[in-house]
């Protein structure tokens, strides 16, 4: 018997577990029942309810199974009747307080006091002992608190400070003056994600949103992935006769563990809005007229070939949003390539880590993450930069906060802005706005000046070492303190935590990506990766976090001008006569245009068609005259959407998709994790899945699209695509596969070795920083960003109840002293004007950022800041550099 | 959400520094300087708390939590003296209940309250470890033993 192995015999059973378990961790192993209340996996063992109780032999009194560990020949009873009047009483004693209206109670057969009590025949009565009466606590806008339900567990306190790592609730008073709540009644760190509802036994916590819509057992549960940012958690379903009534998780699903943000959680009920595209639209005199499928279809097949046969295949050009499954993303490429001949096909990835793409494909050969987000609670260092995590993408930013509090990680942030996340960082860089890559080359030349890098793996490794040390010689401390304003003890302390670590990652968001020289950022990134030996193994890796549900998958997919599915470049030759095999059709064989090329070449007359997916361009492309003008020199437009957006609104035919809790597929997450995508009802009036319009209108041209389900879809993808190879419904299951699969290994890679990578090997890139010429006119940088309340541009969240609830408009957050010296309060109305347009909005004054910098959030589709934002694009990637913009601000008089 | 310039009871800003100095984590100054509030207000000012917990980059709950469950911490402003009546399980046994409406009588407040003339504020609190010498209660930092009405009358006398 090993050492790490303890035995014992739970009412005669033998079991032998891990030393260091529990008494219920044994019972549970076996399947042995012992009751529960304040116990919850993962969370610290509390102790607290009682009801655990247990006999051990030798023991002098009862024990609670849930905090006594398990040793050596133990002998344990968990069915006596001393322990059985011990459960009664205590459920009597939870009773005294607990008020019997099950059966107008929320939980009311989903209840684990229920249970208990029907389980030991308990009423609650024997006491005649009642306890003081508390108002129902409403403070928080989702959640209801009823201190009378309350059984003091604990659990909503310990998943708010040990899971999330926030903090917002705790126990106040003490004995019979016991409840919990929120700092004098003041919600302040509390983010809404409704952890607490979710781990709460009893009806303590009701989710208002949601209450008396339905009883347990009349509402059916579809497992899915969320349709937000890109961590892609798995999430519940919760439906009744074709109403979504609920989202839930379960603990332990899926990447992020059961656990949900508030926008997986309170955010879905767009799905049911009564401003849902029900019907095919065509536009006659300016109007929209309602039509059905068969005329839309038609319609749109005689558009395209219209355009085509006057101006060629290469006048048409399709661009894909990231909210659709790979399905359709892959229908739609193939439809754009194979039925109308032509690459000029984009997505909106193109809007947020097309950097990304490009600098990891150079570097590596692959793009993606490149290891798991679970793997981040391991990492001994993780270097986070340019990224607001803990709004964007919520459960990777809330296992960062779990490797640091939990696991004792060391964390680096480096952003101008003063985050939630700053709060958890070891060492916090704060550079001027757009000078990162300056520091990232600091650090690489203090890690080379100090003899810190790990000189064995770049040896064996790497490719191109030497022309890298040249490029970074001139980045001394000296000199890189001057750029960024970062002092240089705190880049050699950064530089010596993330070098000197055994293991180490990199974390990044779009305020690397969205710069004039976003590619070469991500390339410095890599750079410090590979100096430092932190890749290709686990627990060391890359993370370019992707924004949306399948930003991942859409580029996978092939959703690129330039890429076939897997990231094969169309101007190979095999790739090509691959894939024109595949889909039985000559392909062609320019690279077709990147999307701001596309709305370019629009504005000039060379391109007169476009189809749109999934995409409110008008809000999402940083420049909005760009898009707006284009799409108005367009002959003809079609836009294919869950609502009327405004780029909807602009086209020619418009077509009614169904949501992602109405359609079937896989998305892929910003962890490379292939996930089952299931339907849980079906689509509003004549709306359909995206995957079945693309085949509708393809057939209607005249290629034929042939598929019974998506199903059908995801095994073409398995076949054609190299990096999805062997993907298929079955091997997916229910918690998906890490691309790419091998023969043995059938639940994919969740970390990359160095041997997958291109030639097994890591390359440098010299990458050198450009300064930008301030510009004296416009005195304030403004950053723009996501929210945590909020979405992309808001297409979705804009429409959910909960989320407006919270935060319904944009505004313009500035400095304390800025606003001081223009005079403004805050709500003032103010002028934000910038050499490209001027937009109104309130001023909220915070002191997250420094003097001279601003921030809007760029959710609001009432506050279109991208008619401010001016686009330099990133040489390397095409991508419209979106994050920073000179701007002047006037108090609105 | 770090807060930047939180509010610090005015001239204590250097003991704050001192206690904080002792230890290896921030957080664990929290209790001494909680005491060192109260001795230098008389009681915890929810905005201090505040300003502790932005201080000490705790969330504002963990003050809370500690403010709220010793009963030697006064989370809103008492009297001149502080009365702290044990009604835990011995005391109660040795007609704690007595001596307790004997001081309400005296006094005339209850629980929680303080008099008109601002000079005592009475609670009642859980065990004060003098069990052998039961009932028993504080006033401020001093206890008294094997209490009955008779001597209440004395002690309050004392104030």
């Amino acid at each position: 018997m090993s050492d790490n192995l303890v035995s014992l015999t739970i009412d005669g059973i033998k079991v032998s577990l891990e030393k260091g378990s529990t008494i219920l961790d044994a019972a549970q192993k076996k399947k042995v029942y012992i009751p529960t209340l304040c116990h919850y996996p993962e969370l610290t063992r509390f102790g607290a309810c009682r009801l655990c109780l247990v006999e051990v032999e030798g023991f002098r009194k009862l024990v609670a199974a849930c905090t006594t560990p398990a040793t050596e020949g133990m002998v344990v009873h968990t069915v006596t009747p001393e322990i059985n009047d011990m459960r009664k009483t205590v459920v009597e004693l939870l009773l005294l307080h607990h008020p019997l209206d099950c059966l107008t109670c929320d939980r009311g057969g989903d209840c684990e006091l229920q249970k208990l009590a029907f389980t030991l025949r308990v009423t609650g009565d024997r006491f005649g002992f009642k306890t003081e009466e508390y108002p129902v606590d409403d403070t928080n806008l989702f959640i209801q608190r009823n201190f009378k339900k309350c059984v003091l567990c604990g659990r909503c306190v310990r998943v708010c400070d040990e899971t999330r790592n926030v903090g917002a609730l705790g126990f106040y008073e003490r004995g019979f003056s016991t409840v919990i709540g929120y700092p004098y009644n003041k919600l302040v760190n509390c983010e809404y994600c409704g952890q607490c509802l979710s781990v709460c036994p009893v009806g303590a916590l009701i989710c208002k949103l949601s209450a008396y819509e339905a009883r347990p057992w009349q509402v059916e549960k579809q497992r899915s992935i969320c349709a937000y940012c890109g961590c892609g958690c798995s999430l519940y379903l919760e439906h009744k006769k074709n109403n979504l009534v609920k989202v839930s998780s379960e603990y332990g699903m899926g990447a992020n563990n059961g656990l949900l943000c508030v926008k997986g959680r309170f955010g879905y009920d767009f799905v049911g809005s009564e401003k849902r595209l029900t019907s095919p639209l065509i536009k006659v005199n300016n109007s929209f007229k309602q039509v059905g499928w068969a005329q839309a279809l038609g319609y749109i097949a005689d558009g395209f070939k219209k355009v085509i046969e006057n101006k060629g295949a290469q006048s048409v050009a399709g661009a894909a949003g990231a909210r659709c499954t790979n399905e359709a993303d892959y229908l739609f490429q193939k439809f754009m390539r194979a039925a109308l001949g032509t690459n000029n096909v984009d997505s909106s990835v193109r809007l947020e880590h097309a950097p990304s793409i490009s600098a990891m494909l150079g570097a590596l050969g692959v793009a993606g993450a490149t290891n798991s987000l679970a793997e981040l609670k391991q990492t001994d260092a993780i270097l986070l930069i340019g990224s607001n995590i803990t709004a964007s993408q919520v459960i990777a930013g809330i296992y960062v906060k779990q490797a640091v509090r939990q696991y004792g990680a060391k964390l680096i942030v480096i952003d101008p802005r003063s985050l939630e996340i700053s709060r958890f960082a070891d060492v916090w860089l704060r550079p001027e706005p757009g000078t990162d890559l300056a520091l990232i080359n600091g650090l690489l030349h203090i890690i080379i000046k100090e003899g810190l890098q790990d000189q064995e793996f770049i040896d064996k490794d790497t490719i191109g070492f030497a022309d890298f040390l040249q490029s970074i010689k001139e980045y001394t401390q000296q000199q890189v303190e001057k750029i960024t304003g970062v002092p240089a003890g705190q880049l050699e302390q950064a530089a010596r935590l993330f070098a000197g670590a055994k293991t180490g990652s990199i974390v990044y968001g779009m305020g690397i990506t969205q710069h004039s020289q976003g590619t070469d950022n991500v390339s410095a990134l890599i750079n410090l990766s590979l100096a430092t030996g932190k890749l290709g193994r686990k627990n060391c890796g890359i993370y370019p976090l992707r924004t949306t549900c399948n930003s991942q998958g859409v580029a996978d997919m092939g959703v690129l001008p330039d890429y076939y599915p897997g990231y094969t470049a169309c101007d190979d030759m095999d790739g090509r006569r691959h894939f024109a095999r595949g889909w039985g059709v000559d392909l062609p064989d320019k690279k077709g245009l990147y999307l701001p090329q596309m709305l370019e070449a629009a504005k000039e007359g060379k391109l007169s068609a476009m189809y749109i997916m999934g995409e409110n361009l008008l809000s999402a492309y940083p420049e909005r005259k760009q898009v707006e003008e284009a799409l108005c020199a367009l002959d003809f437009l079609v836009v294919q959407d869950i609502f009327l957006t405004e780029t909807a609104k602009m086209a020619d035919v418009v077509l009614p998709a169904a949501s992602f809790a109405e359609e079937s597929g896989t998305f892929t997450n910003l962890e490379r994790r292939v996930q089952p995508v299931k339907a849980a009802i079906s689509p509003p009036g004549e709306a359909k899945p995206d995957w079945e319009i693309i085949a509708g209108i393809s057939n209607a041209c005249g290629f034929v699209m042939d598929y019974a389900a998506s199903r059908e879809i995801t095994e073409e993808i398995g076949r054609l695509a190299p990096l999805y190879k062997g993907i298929n419904s079955e091997v997916l299951g229910t918690d998906g596969v890490f691309w790419p699969l091998d023969d043995n290994n059938k639940t994919g890679k969740p970390y990359f070795s160095m041997s997958d990578f291109y030639e097994g090997k890591g390359r440098f890139t010299a990458v050198d920083y450009q300064s930008e010429a301030e510009n004296s006119e416009y005195p304030f940088m403004l950053i723009t960003g996501g929210i945590l309340f909020h979405h992309g541009s808001g297409a979705m969240s804009n429409r959910t109840k909960g989320l407006n609830y919270l935060n319904a408009t944009g505004y313009v957050e500035i400095n304390p002293e800025d606003a001081d010296r223009l005079g403004l309060v805050e709500g003032d109305l103010v002028e934000v004007v910038s050499a490209g347009g001027k937009i109104e909005v309130k001023a909220k004054i915070a002191d997250r950022y420094r003097s001279g910098i601003v921030f809007v959030p760029g959710n609001f589709i009432d506050l279109p800041v991208n008619k401010v934002m001016q686009v330099k694009a990133d040489g390397a990637s095409h991508m419209p550099a979106a994050k920073l913009t000179p701007v002047k601000i006037r108090k609105v008089t | 959400m770090a807060n930047i310039a939180p509010k610090l009871p005015d001239g204590l800003k250097k003991e704050f520094e001192q206690i904080v100095a002792q230890y290896e984590f921030k957080r664990g100054a929290l209790l001494p300087l909680l005491h060192k509030v109260q001795e230098h207000s008389g009681y915890l000012e929810q905005d201090i708390l505040v300003g502790i917990a932005g201080y000490l980059n705790i969330p504002q709950v963990d003050v809370f939590e500690i403010a709220t469950f010793y009963t030697l911490f006064n989370t809103r402003p008492v009297g001149n003296n502080v009365i702290l009546v044990c009604d835990s399980i011995s005391c109660y046994l040795k007609d704690e209940e007595k001596v307790f409406a004997q001081i309400k009588r005296i006094l005339q407040i209850g629980s929680g309250e303080t008099t008109s003339d601002g000079k005592f504020t009475l609670f009642t609190t859980s065990c004060i470890g003098a069990c052998d010498r039961a009932p028993a209660m504080m006033v401020n930092d001093k206890t008294f033993f094997k209490l009955t009405p008779e001597k209440i009358t004395d002690i309050l006398k004392e104030y």
